[in-house]
């Protein structure tokens, strides 16, 4: 019953102290508001009239922000806690003098004022103790449970009314609810106080408004929040007096106190319900956006109903039992939820604001719209209903809309500086002195960064030729690189002067440079310099100059044919200008040197098979992926080759011939066409391939190509794989259980293969979800969904129960409607046996002990996971899965994990079982 | 602050950022370094950390001096362009070393584990990065030649190796159990261990001749063999656990030296290729790449200051 009621109410270890005590609190003081409202009304309307209650909510209104100054001074010096419990103290004795005072209008009129700010202040002061006592992950879950208490105590105030009304007069309900408000105060005392924590923002209402509207502008969420709660006030305020309203009109009124404690009691059991069995699945399943929806399309329901019926008295009840029975339980978590994403000092200030002043506020317009319709004779159903169309539907669509500012705060708390970056960098006149002043540093590494920062601002012009003068070879060679351009002219002369720097390095960037604009600057005294490296490069600008085919001009046949260290480095060098300014014309050149097998001949020659683009090197660089060292230039040159390279890299990936160091590269080289067919490809890659490394090389191909192209994506399929690896994640987990206590109790011949295997687990586990992770990045293309993951393993509460929130809400229209439930479960904060055992429904299986959790790891299809467990099967497990371990094997082919261990197993003769 | 300001502040952070590595950064990884470093001044006598703190912040040292001490050590002191923190949270252990700042310090902070995570995210800056902090290290140690260059060999038991093949389990200890993949991943580990080989040598056997191009990693499993190398002069011995030459295989360095087998012994070998692609798809194993550089740097600075120590006292002038 208690494992029942605990996944029922889902309220975990160490928490449920705080939610019962928390629970019987709103509990105390809702039954206590519910006596004194019961009173008050049906005084009111007895001895009054509804048409006076305008007057009543202007009063309010205007007392609101008396009160509100009061209240935020009164928390600040004593704590949530204290602060509730004076104001319970003050209510029972406010209560008793208002029952010990004649009931004459006046008094009565100060009653329903009374009551109503009471209401308002008790509710809110409760609703901030919560708010900090707990994060937005429990109070998803608990803020259910506890909402309860306080509709149970609803109902328990209206029956209490109902039986008491029997025997006594209505005035004597004010005491039964002093009573109430005195043992609630009692209750709260056992919760921890919280004086001298609360943060210093002791703000009074003049500092409030202005940093009220300062925080609207700085926070869109937060203006539509406020917005929102002013069209439910109204909207709730003209739904009540409608009610009252009518029920004035059409009952006597001797009967009316019976007839509000009869309907307040049935709205109260209601809500009960909602409360304890459908509050929690609605917000869970629907989302809390969703969830606060539902109230206000129940009284469109109602408006429309009213106003087809004119003012019908069942449909005034169907509005009224909507705002009765969902406005203190669903609407009132949703609610709570709302406002937990906001930072807690903002909360603070603003939220008190917001429930006193701003409420009362709207209840004034609302009430003064009121009085004017009435006055004007147009105050009947119809005209009221139409009234509470109007705001119901504004309400509705509002909510709709804020589900993209909702999920924007999650994103801002979650993500990180790393995330994004600073963007580009845009210099104004003082930072392009501190650059400039870089430029002319002697440290290398500061000019050099300089010419960097500058090059990727695209402010190269700001770089004057003069830095051809520096000493440093590595600022003199980037620098020719960079300002060796057309456009310029006032470099040439430097460098000039640098075709006789004694570095070989400088002297090759020279003529490279000064060739490339069309200087001829002695190409051909070039060709007898003591460097081959500048020969190499004079050779192309020779052979270029001259026209014809490349291959035959003699500067170049003297290159290819010099041989040794200085050949190689000519020919280094003459590949180094074709990557630079070679084109077809350069192929047979090219494929002359590439087909040397000289690795460094290969490397450079790379670079220039990009400016050719001539297929026949296809093969020769897709066989090239295998070696890091320059395979961005391999993976660029292939991608310049188009679709036929495409098709080839294809073909590779389906051939399980492929060199394996070939084939774990061609998922991100495929990625880099930018193509919807390279998408479609390694969708399909990461469907059907056997090897797991080569899959996740896949999905990280996908990503980035996702990432950086409007590719379409199959959400379906790739949500298929996130639950996939959501479920491996969690029977890896369920291993781990069954095995973590093995561990400790294992001998030590056992402690090295078990701690290995262990080892294992944890890794493949951790992968399995951020594979996951991954994938869910690829739906969610724009999405920080990184920032979530880090989120989610943190030690920070806060930051996993909104990274939590984030992922239900981005998760809640998947295709694959499991995810959103598999994420609940690995990112709660659950104890790891608690976890397993919510993951049943989607495990087909649980290990229930040691035993059974060796047997199905010796059966898992990765290999080195059955070699390592058989080790550890043979020097701790039992002897029935010691001779099963000669039995494993792959199609008939004995793994090559286990060979050292079945041979020892035939040492010592021992049989198979069959 | 005004907006000048913050640009030109922003730019020295940019210029500091492209000037402190030596491997070219990345344009991107410049704006997310740039969006997560924070200014930080310590004025002289400021403890930045204390030692047995949670090593969870590095600073960049723009300017200034900065002295780490330990009790029963001498300090170490470092000054600009140094990095603080990498040391111990590399290692996944507290500072051990107090850092007081001996002059006025302005440095540049960040998380540490920001930083891992930008690290992974430019992987190819991050083996460059590797690779040259190995080069640069080994080339410090041989400021310890001729026999302090490379951590003591343990010493390996005399029953000569199990002739038969190398199978995974096997492997995957030698890895283990090896300097370099002390806090790797087992899942990584046992993606080298299945394309990983083992080799046995015969005492007197070459592995390595000098100037040859060596594409493995080698880690010593059983046995014990020695390298040696001219200018400087260095001789140095390799048991169980260790990595052959050391840093130098990691910086591309060893064909200076020329290994022999010593006693008969047992290598697993892995290509150099094959380790880097395993540490992209398996990041913490850089972790523990970078953890062996920490524990080789501690070796060679506190060997460096007892030779410093040493001269001193023999030429107290």
């Amino acid at each position: 019953m208690r494992r029942f009621l605990a996944r029922v109410l889902d309220i975990r270890p160490g928490e449920g102290a705080l939610v019962i005590r928390s629970t019987a609190v709103l509990f105390g003081l809702i039954c206590a508001h519910t006596v004194l409202e019961t009173a008050r009304d049906a005084l009111f309307l007895q001895k009054i009239s509804a048409s006076r209650l305008p007057f009543v909510y202007a009063l309010l209104a205007g007392l609101a922000l008396f009160v509100a100054r009061f209240n935020t001074a009164f928390v600040a010096r004593f704590g949530r806690r204290n602060a509730l419990i004076f104001t319970l103290l003050g209510a029972a004795y406010g209560t008793v003098v208002l029952y010990r005072l004649p009931p004459s209008a006046a008094v009565i009129f100060a009653l329903y004022t009374w009551s109503a700010l009471l209401g308002t202040i008790l509710v809110a002061q409760f609703w901030m103790l919560a708010g900090q006592a707990f994060t937005v992950a429990q109070g998803k879950r608990l803020f259910g449970p506890i909402t309860a208490g306080g509709v149970l105590g609803a109902v328990v105030g209206a029956g209490s009314a109902v039986a008491a009304l029997q025997v006594m007069p209505v005035t004597k309900l004010l005491l039964g609810s002093t009573a109430a408000f005195l043992v609630t105060a009692v209750v709260l005392t056992t919760l921890e106080s919280d004086a001298g924590e609360t943060t210093g923002v002791v703000t009074t209402v003049d500092d409030q408004v202005p940093g009220f509207f300062r925080e609207l502008r700085a926070r869109p969420y937060l203006g539509r929040l406020v917005v929102l709660v002013g069209l439910s006030t109204g909207a709730v305020l003209v739904a009540d007096y409608l009610f009252k309203s009518v029920v004035a009109k059409s009952m006597p009124a001797a009967d009316l106190g019976a007839f509000f404690a009869v309907a307040y009691a049935v709205m109260n059991t209601i809500a009960l319900v909602v409360q304890l069995f459908l509050s929690q699945y609605l917000v869970r399943r629907l989302g809390v956006i969703a969830a606060f929806g539902i109230l206000p399309s129940f009284l469109l329901l109602g408006g429309a109903a009213t106003l087809l019926t004119n003012g019908a008295i069942w449909a005034t009840l169907l509005i009224k039992g909507a705002d009765g029975s969902l406005r203190h339980s669903l609407h009132r978590i949703a609610t709570e939820l709302l406002w937990m994403p906001l930072p807690e000092d903002v909360r603070t200030r603003v939220k008190t604001f917001v429930d006193t002043v701003l409420v009362r506020g709207v209840q004034a317009v609302t009430a003064a719209l009121l009085l004017v319709l009435a006055m004007v004779g147009a105050d009947g159903p119809v005209p009221l209903a139409v009234l509470i169309l109007v705001l119901a539907s504004s309400w509705v669509f509002l909510t709709i809309q804020l589900r993209r500012p909702y999920l924007d705060l999650f994103r801002t708390a979650l993500q990180r500086p790393t995330a994004t970056g600073a963007g580009l960098l845009r210099l104004d006149l003082e930072s392009v002195e501190v650059v400039v002043e870089a430029l002319s540093s002697r440290d290398p590494a500061r000019a050099l960064a300089a010419i960097e920062l500058l090059v990727h601002s695209k402010r190269t012009r700001l770089i004057p030729a003069l830095i051809l003068y520096h000493e440093a070879e590595s600022v003199l060679l980037r620098a020719l690189e960079v300002i060796g351009t057309k456009e310029r002219k006032e470099w040439v002369p430097l460098a000039q002067r640098l075709l006789q720097h004694p570095s070989d390095a400088v002297r090759v960037a020279a003529v490279r440079s000064l060739a490339r604009v069309g200087d001829g600057a002695d190409l051909e005294g070039r060709l007898y310099d003591v460097s081959p490296g500048v020969r190499g490069h004079a050779a192309f600008w020779v052979a270029e100059r001259a026209g014809g085919a490349p291959h035959e001009h003699p500067a170049v046949q003297i290159v290819l044919g010099m041989g040794g260290n200085a050949g190689r480095t000519a020919q280094l060098s003459l590949l180094e200008a074709m990557s630079g300014n070679g084109h077809p014309g350069w192929s047979d050149v090219l494929l002359e040197l590439c087909q040397r097998d000289d690795p460094q001949l290969l490397e450079a020659g790379a670079k220039a098979v990009q400016r050719c683009g001539d297929q026949r090197f296809l093969p020769l660089m897709i066989e090239r992926l295998k070696v890091r060292q320059g395979r961005s230039a391999v993976r660029e040159a292939i991608v310049g080759m188009g679709e036929v390279a495409l098709d080839a890299l294809e073909v590779a990936l389906d051939d399980p011939a492929t060199d394996r160091m070939v084939r774990r590269h061609l998922p991100r080289t495929i990625s880099r066409f930018q193509s919807q067919r390279a998408a479609d490809i390694l969708m399909r890659t990461l469907e059907r391939e056997n090897e797991g490394h080569v899959r996740y090389k896949a999905l990280r191909g996908l990503g980035r190509l996702v990432e950086s192209s409007p590719v379409r994506v199959d959400h379906r399929r790739v949500e298929l794989q996130v639950k996939t690896n959501l479920i491996e994640h969690l029977r890896i987990l369920s291993l781990l259980v069954a095995l973590r206590p093995a561990l400790s109790k294992a001998p030590p011949a056992a402690q090295p293969s078990g701690e290995l295997l262990i080892g294992l687990l944890e890794d493949k586990r951790v992968q399995a979800l951020d594979r996951a992770f991954r994938l869910l990045q690829v739906v969610h293309r724009r999405e920080d969904v990184r920032s979530t993951s880090v989120a989610v393993s943190s030690s920070d509460k806060r930051l996993r129960a909104q990274a939590l929130e984030y992922l239900d809400a981005l998760t809640l229209y998947a295709n694959v409607s499991e995810i959103r439930d598999l994420f609940r479960v690995v990112a709660d904060e659950l104890p790891d046996q608690e976890r397993v055992s919510r993951s049943r429904e989607f495990l087909p299986k649980i290990p229930a002990d040691l035993d059974e959790a060796l047997t199905m790891l010796l059966k898992d299809r990765d290999h080195a996971v059955v070699g390592i467990t058989a080790h550890f099967v043979m020097d701790y497990g039992p002897e029935e899965l010691r001779l099963d371990v000669s039995t494993i094997s792959r199609d008939g082919v004995r793994l090559p994990s286990l060979e050292s261990l079945i041979r020892e197993f035939e040492a010592r003769g021992l049989s198979s079982v069959a | 602050m005004s907006l000048e300001t913050a640009l030109s502040l922003r730019v020295e952070h940019e210029l500091f950022i492209r000037s402190f590595f030596e491997v070219r950064p990345p344009d991107r990884m410049v704006q997310q370094l740039s969006a997560s470093l924070r200014d930080y001044y310590a004025p002289a006598g400021t403890v930045l950390y204390e030692r047995g703190q949670p090593s969870e912040r590095l600073y960049f040292v723009i300017s200034g001096e900065v002295q780490l001490e330990a009790p029963d050590s001498e300090p170490w002191v470092l000054k600009d362009l140094s990095l603080l923190g990498a040391l111990d949270a590399g290692q996944g252990r507290p500072y051990s070393r107090t850092a007081r700042a001996v002059s006025d310090v302005a440095a540049l902070t960040m998380a540490f584990r920001e930083y891992v995570d930008l690290m992974e995210d430019h992987f190819d800056f991050t083996k460059s990065s590797m690779e040259s902090n190995a080069r640069n290290l080994h080339d410090r140690c041989l400021e310890l030649a001729p026999d302090g260059v490379f951590a003591p060999a343990t010493p390996s038991d005399a029953t000569p190796p199990n002739p038969e093949p190398l199978e995974l389990l096997a492997k995957l200890r030698v890895l283990r159990q090896s300097d370099l993949c002390q806090r790797a991943p087992v899942q990584a580990l046992v993606s080298l261990a299945i394309h990983g080989e083992g080799e046995l040598w015969e005492p007197g056997q070459v592995l390595l001749e000098r100037g040859a191009p060596n594409p493995y990693l080698r880690l010593v499993a059983h046995g014990r063999l020695e390298a040696t190398r001219d200018q400087p002069v260095v001789q140095a011995a390799f048991g169980p656990g260790s990595l052959l030459l050391g840093c130098s295989a990691l910086g591309y360095a060893e064909a200076q030296y020329r290994v022999v087998a010593a006693t008969p012994s047992l290598t697993v070998r892995v290509l150099k290729e094959d380790f880097y692609d395993v540490m992209e798809d398996h990041f913490p194993l850089a972790g523990s790449a970078f953890s062996y550089f920490g524990r080789e740097n501690e070796r060679t600075r506190t060997l460096l200051a007892e030779q410093a120590r040493g001269r001193a006292r023999f030429n107290p002038g």
